[in-house]
């Protein structure tokens, strides 16, 4: 079922926490929303589930306006972030309480449970209550009682935020499987850019209230928004460097450490303005001193990740730049270096409003600027 | 309405309800919200959460409750003291009785208040494990 906001805002007392939210998500389909915390996520997803009522806008589900419709008729299934099982009742009880309300008969409600228990590997903990259950446990209940009554849409609200590094590797794997295998509409609240990148069809960035760009992980990756979604997306994080583009024979160019960097054609209109050039560590890369356009660098530490080695290097200005490369190949230690830019994977950013400056000329919210 | 228990009970109501209302909006408000919403989204009307989540989440604050107004309106002095008849009198007034004009009867008053004291004392015995269960309770993602 399809699920449409329509500049949904809400307020509590004189604090805006979401404006003008719009966002579509076609049946099937999976919506992660992406913020640091307090951005409204999770307010937004109780919008949706009806326990709080937007101030203005309009919520549809599957083309239906949800306006006074009550949590329990609107067909969600919902996994919260501290869980919220019902501590008075067994595993099994608080699994199967969509099913119950549903009115399925005892024999249906048993397989029912009992299946999703096994796929989720706690049927053998089925007659425990919430406070003798380990966290993942926990976390897998709340999982099973979500997708318990077939829910049409599915909110799931940091799943995995309060679980262990190993388990939410686990489940990190597994979960994109069982929410295709719901083919549920799917929004999935997170602030872990690794789990936001995996599972969405889409991802929209949520800050301040208001969205600030929606697009496949691709499009946020390769063009973002603006210099604060750059930063939040890619480990290590993204280099800024302060630039002012100048227009040369060959078209326009950003100056770093007295090295010339060429820009896109179209960046011509933001030459002698203040900017911020964006460079990811993997479009820098150490290259022989004679290479032209060279940029001498003084490495400073390397890390050794583990598929990736990352390198702290500094200008002769004392500018901090990150580079990363693939585990195994070679590269200085330390002392004296020399970089090259990938042009290519350049980002120029305003440096007022911090917005992309596209280089096609159409920026990331799809108007032509 | 006069000269009943009945009367006297409907008077104790009103020292003892704001107590009760008190002590047990306490323990509604400390059920976590989230809970609620969970059995609501998971199909279940208001009705049904309120019965089959609030109400027992609460359970142990309205045992507490009824404890505490049970001993509130046993030990009451004053209401009964003034409302009841010669023959409708709760234990605290009752003891006045040996107090009497050819002396005061020690021995009796004290039985009195023994007897007084069981039910009382019984009541809190088997009510203490909802009462420490009650203070146990409220871990969120317990």
């Amino acid at each position: 079922m399809s699920l449409r906001l329509s500049h949904v805002r809400k307020c509590f007392k004189d604090d805006v926490v979401l404006d003008d939210v719009c966002f579509d998500v076609p049946a099937g389909k999976t919506l992660v929303l992406f913020g640091p915390s307090g951005a409204g996520k999770t307010v937004l997803l109780r919008l949706i589930a009806g326990v709080i009522a937007p101030d203005a806008g309009e919520i549809r589900i599957a083309d239906r306006d949800m306006a006074g419709v009550e949590p329990e008729d609107r067909g969600i299934g919902m996994a919260f972030q501290n869980f919220a099982l019902f501590p008075h009742l067994s595993a099994m009880e608080n699994i199967a309480s969509p099913l119950t309300a549903q009115r399925k008969d005892k024999g249906a409600i048993q397989s029912g449970v009992q299946k999703l228990a096994r796929l989720l590997k706690i049927d053998h903990v089925l007659g425990h209550k919430p406070k003798e259950l380990s966290n993942g446990q926990k976390q897998r209940t709340a999982l099973a009682r979500a997708l318990a009554g077939a829910p049409r849409v599915l909110l799931l609200d940091d799943p995995l935020r309060n679980v262990d590094a190993k388990l939410r590797f686990e489940m990190r794997l597994e979960l994109p499987r069982l929410i295709k295998d719901q083919n549920a509409t799917v929004i999935y609240v997170t602030q872990d850019y690794k789990e936001a990148m995996a599972f969405g069809d889409e991802i929209a960035v949520i800050n301040d209230g208001q969205i600030q760009q929606i697009g496949t992980p691709e499009d946020i990756y390769l063009s973002p928004a603006n210099t604060d979604i750059a930063q939040l997306f890619g480990d290590p994080v993204i280099n800024l460097l302060d630039v002012m583009p100048r227009m040369g024979p060959a078209g326009p160019y950003a100056i770093v450490s007295d090295q010339h960097v060429a820009l896109s054609d179209s960046h011509s209109r933001v030459v002698d303005k203040p900017c911020v050039l964006g460079l990811r560590p993997e479009a820098l890369h150490f290259v022989d001193e004679r290479t032209p356009g060279a940029i001498p660098v003084t490495v400073e530490t390397e890390t050794p990740l583990n598929e990736k080695t990352v390198t702290l290097a500094m200008t002769a200005r004392g500018r901090e730049i990150m580079l990363s490369r693939p585990a195994g190949t070679p590269g200085p230690k330390s002392g004296p270096a020399h970089i090259g830019i990938n042009e290519a994977a350049a980002l120029l950013f305003d440096r007022e409003s911090k917005e992309l400056i596209p280089p096609n000329g159409i920026n990331a919210a799809g108007k032509v600027a | 309405m006069a000269d009943t228990y009945f009367g006297l009970i409907w008077v104790y109501q009103l020292i003892v309800l704001p107590l009760i209302l008190w002590i047990v909006r306490g323990y509604f408000e400390d059920i976590p919200s989230d809970i609620e919403y969970a059995h609501r989204i998971a199909g279940h009307g208001f009705w049904s959460t309120f019965t089959k989540i609030a109400l027992p989440l609460a359970g142990p604050g309205i045992a507490a409750a009824g404890l505490l107004a049970f001993i509130f309106a046993w030990n009451n002095f004053i209401f009964a003291l003034v409302l009841a008849s010669a023959d409708k009198q709760p234990v605290t007034v009752g003891a006045l009785a040996f107090i009497t004009a050819s002396g005061i009867n020690y021995g009796q008053i004290a039985a009195g208040i023994m007897l007084s004291i069981a039910p009382v004392f019984a009541l809190a015995l088997y009510a203490q494990r909802y009462l420490v269960e009650g203070l146990s309770l409220g871990a969120v993602k317990g």
